[in-house]
């Protein structure tokens, strides 16, 4: 049962290692491709997945 | 070294030391004593009895480096049955004493001390503790004894009406002393326990040769005075008590007419569990279980019954086997004793909660009086059926430290468990042993050594973890990339896009700090990281509420004027960060793009700052919860374990005497 437990506890803190290097976090992103190129001047010109998607073209 | 003819019998007689006045014939028994050169006849000694004691004249051995030769012999006798002085002569010419008893070897000198220091036999008692030289020695036993008989070369006179009251005294370790209370001025001889095979003795009693000699000499059976049922001592000279194993009859074998201590026991007979007689192996010799009794313990009106086995060796004496509940421990008796909390060796009474030995802490679990209900076998000590005594027990599983307490003497034994598949086994015997009942006092906790590793393992994690932390914080680059500010005006387009900016580095996650100036009041932000080269778009979103006001005479405050989200995982490039805020005091967010009355005026200010490769610790600290739950687990069932343990002892759970 205790190597079992080593097993275990390397495991997590190897999983602990790997979130900290590649910076994972449990934020909710969604990605989206083809954002707008002239977005800088015309911020409107975007609406996100949330703002446009969801109320329907 | 003297050797002249004995003028009784013409044998030969040898005075190997200068000290040596006197000495016996080895043929006829004459005691003879030297005048310078001339040798007196003083009549003839008693016969010794025989003890089975493996020492003769003539051995030798070794004590602390220094050679010895055994030159003369007392055999004394007391209450618990004989012992010997073995009087010795080192190679320095020095001369000493070694005591044999019951397997235990104590080899002690005269030490010369003011008389008015050492205190009168009246004036001891058990458990008195005593300071002889920089030592504090404490009285364990106290007696009346008698000199039966002698051989060999003494450096004093004796008689067999020598009566010898003396005081055994012992130590936290292997020294010990004893008084001699036979003159008009105590005697006291100070000295030390060793082990039979530390002594290295040479020239022991050949136990063949031995047997023989004794077999002829004893050529009668012996005879149950009560019953006739012949029995064959399986202990030799040292049984002193015999209980008949057909009709319960106690013989008392120090008697020459071997007279009956009683005829029939109250208690029904009991069969022990492994039959008188039985031969094992324990701790690398082989014991003979000679005798069994059964004892109880009388705790608020309830008997609480065990065994006793009675186990003997030639060379190593004798060591109890003790069955309770089916749990069983291999007892030795002790030659030093335990120290209190206070460091001096225990002395006194009442029971301590702890004692120490050899750097172990015993707790105390037990004090009762126990009393014999049943024996059956032989006993190297006078037994009594309903003999009592106070029995103290202090465990440190799987050790289990015994102090058994009369009025004359206090002994000390240490005992360590033993599965029952392991006496089964070192005694040959068939079947399975009793099934074990309970947690045994001294019963070593299957969990002790798992909840152990588990707790080293979790302690490993938590630094590993903490140091991996520590390094991240270290070598993370924790850059600020960004810091800009807005406001969302009322009637204009409130959505923003920052300046761009770049991210270098690995793959990594962006930490984005909204600051706001909310005042009862929330606001919603909609955002998307583009990447300027690929149009790549992250979006995400963050919640930011504040309020606040007083109820009742006393403030209240709820949410945070400034919130942070995490972006992971961005890779290196060249973003944007776009903002769509919302705002509003009630359920529904304020039309920011609406036209009235409060066109132009701000509604809600705010700024941004951007981190890029910022480490988190809560990560870890959530893993070490989780990892903290298995050792948690097994605490839980290993308290349960001590817990079943504690219950058969004096400091229950819960027990309110406590």
């Amino acid at each position: 049962m205790n190597l079992f437990y080593g097993i275990l506890g390397s495991a997590a803190l190897a999983l602990v290692f790997w979130v900290q290097f590649v910076g994972w976090s449990p934020t909710s992103v969604d990605q989206m491709p083809n954002a707008p190129k002239n977005i800088r001047n015309n911020p409107a010109a975007y609406r996100s997945f949330y703002a446009v998607g969801f109320r329907g073209k | 070294m003297l050797e002249i003819a004995c003028p009784s019998c013409g044998d030969a007689v040898r005075f190997r030391s200068e000290s040596s006045v006197y000495s016996t014939c080895a043929s006829c028994q004459s005691l003879l004593v030297r005048h310078d050169v001339d040798i007196e006849l003083l009549g003839k000694v008693a016969d010794l009895q025989p003890d089975g004691t493996p020492i003769q004249i003539g051995t030798s051995g070794v004590f602390d480096g220094a050679a010895f030769e055994v030159l003369g012999r007392i055999q004394i006798h007391h209450p618990e049955g004989y012992w010997n002085e073995w009087f010795l002569q080192f190679q320095d010419g020095r001369h000493g004493w070694l005591g044999e008893a019951m397997g235990e070897y104590f080899v002690s000198s005269l030490v010369q001390t003011e008389p008015q220091s050492l205190p009168g036999f009246a004036d001891l008692h058990v458990g008195k503790a005593l300071r002889v030289g920089s030592r504090e020695l404490v009285v364990t036993n106290l007696a009346q004894a008698r000199v039966v008989s002698f051989q060999g070369e003494l450096p004093f006179v004796m008689s067999t009406e020598y009566e010898l009251p003396f005081a055994d005294l012992r130590s936290a370790g292997r020294t010990g002393a004893t008084l001699d209370y036979s003159e008009e001025e105590p005697l006291l001889f100070v000295g030390a326990f060793r082990d039979f095979d530390e002594l290295q003795f040479r020239g022991l009693r050949d136990p063949e040769e031995e047997a023989e000699r004794r077999s002829a000499a004893d050529a009668k059976v012996l005879r149950c005075p009560n019953c006739g049922a012949p029995h064959e001592l399986a202990g030799g000279p040292r049984t002193q008590t015999l209980v008949c194993t057909f009709c319960d009859a106690g013989i008392d074998l120090t008697d020459p007419n071997y007279g009956l201590l009683w005829k029939a026991q109250k208690a029904r007979k009991e069969e022990p569990g492994i039959p008188l007689g039985t031969k094992g192996n324990l701790d690398g010799a082989t014991w003979e279980c000679l005798g069994f009794q059964r004892r109880f313990v009388r705790i608020e009106g309830v008997d609480y019954y065990w065994s006793e086995y009675v186990c003997y060796n030639r060379e190593r004496g004798y060591r109890y086997l003790v069955e309770s509940s089916g749990h069983w421990t291999w007892v030795a008796p002790m030659h030093k004793l335990p120290t209190a909390s206070d460091g001096r060796p225990v002395h006194g009474w009442p029971p301590q909660d702890f004692l120490m030995l050899d750097g172990q802490k015993f707790k105390h679990f037990q004090s009762a009086t126990g009393q014999v209900a049943y024996v059956v076998g032989e006993f190297p000590w006078r037994v009594k059926v309903e003999d009592s005594a106070g029995l103290h027990d202090y465990i440190c599983p799987p050790q289990i430290l015994s102090a058994e307490v009369t009025s004359d003497g206090m002994t000390w034994s240490l005992g360590r468990y033993l599965e029952p598949e392991e006496v089964w086994s070192a005694f040959g015997l068939s079947g399975n042993p009793p099934a074990r009942s309970g947690v045994g006092a001294n019963q070593p906790s299957p969990l002790a050594g798992m909840l152990r590793t588990a707790w080293m393992q979790y302690a490993v994690f938590f630094l590993v973890g903490f140091l991996m932390m520590i390094g991240f914080s270290i070598l993370s680059a924790q850059a600020p990339v960004l810091t800009q500010d807005f406001v969302a005006v009322q009637g204009e387009e409130p959505s923003v896009v920052t300046r761009p900016f770049k991210l270098e580095g690995r793959t990594s996650n962006l930490v984005v700090r909204l600051q706001t100036t909310l005042d009862n009041r929330w606001a919603y932000f909609d955002m998307a990281l583009i990447n300027e080269e690929t149009r790549q778009a992250r979006i995400f979103s963050k919640s930011v509420s504040y309020y606040h006001g007083s109820s009742g005479g006393e403030s209240w405050r709820e949410g945070s004027k400034a919130e942070e989200v995490t972006v992971p995982s961005v890779p290196s490039g060249t973003y944007v960060l776009r903002l769509e805020p919302q705002t509003g005091t009630g359920n529904t967010p304020d039309n920011l793009s609406a036209k009235g009355s409060t066109a132009g005026q701000p509604v809600l200010k705010y700024g941004v700052r951007l981190t890029r490769d910022v480490p988190s610790w809560s990560y870890l600290w959530f893993v070490m919860v989780l990892l903290a739950i298995y050792p948690i687990l097994v605490w839980i069932r290993y308290g349960s374990f001590e817990q079943k343990r504690w219950l058969e002892s004096d400091h229950a759970p819960g027990d309110s005497s406590d």
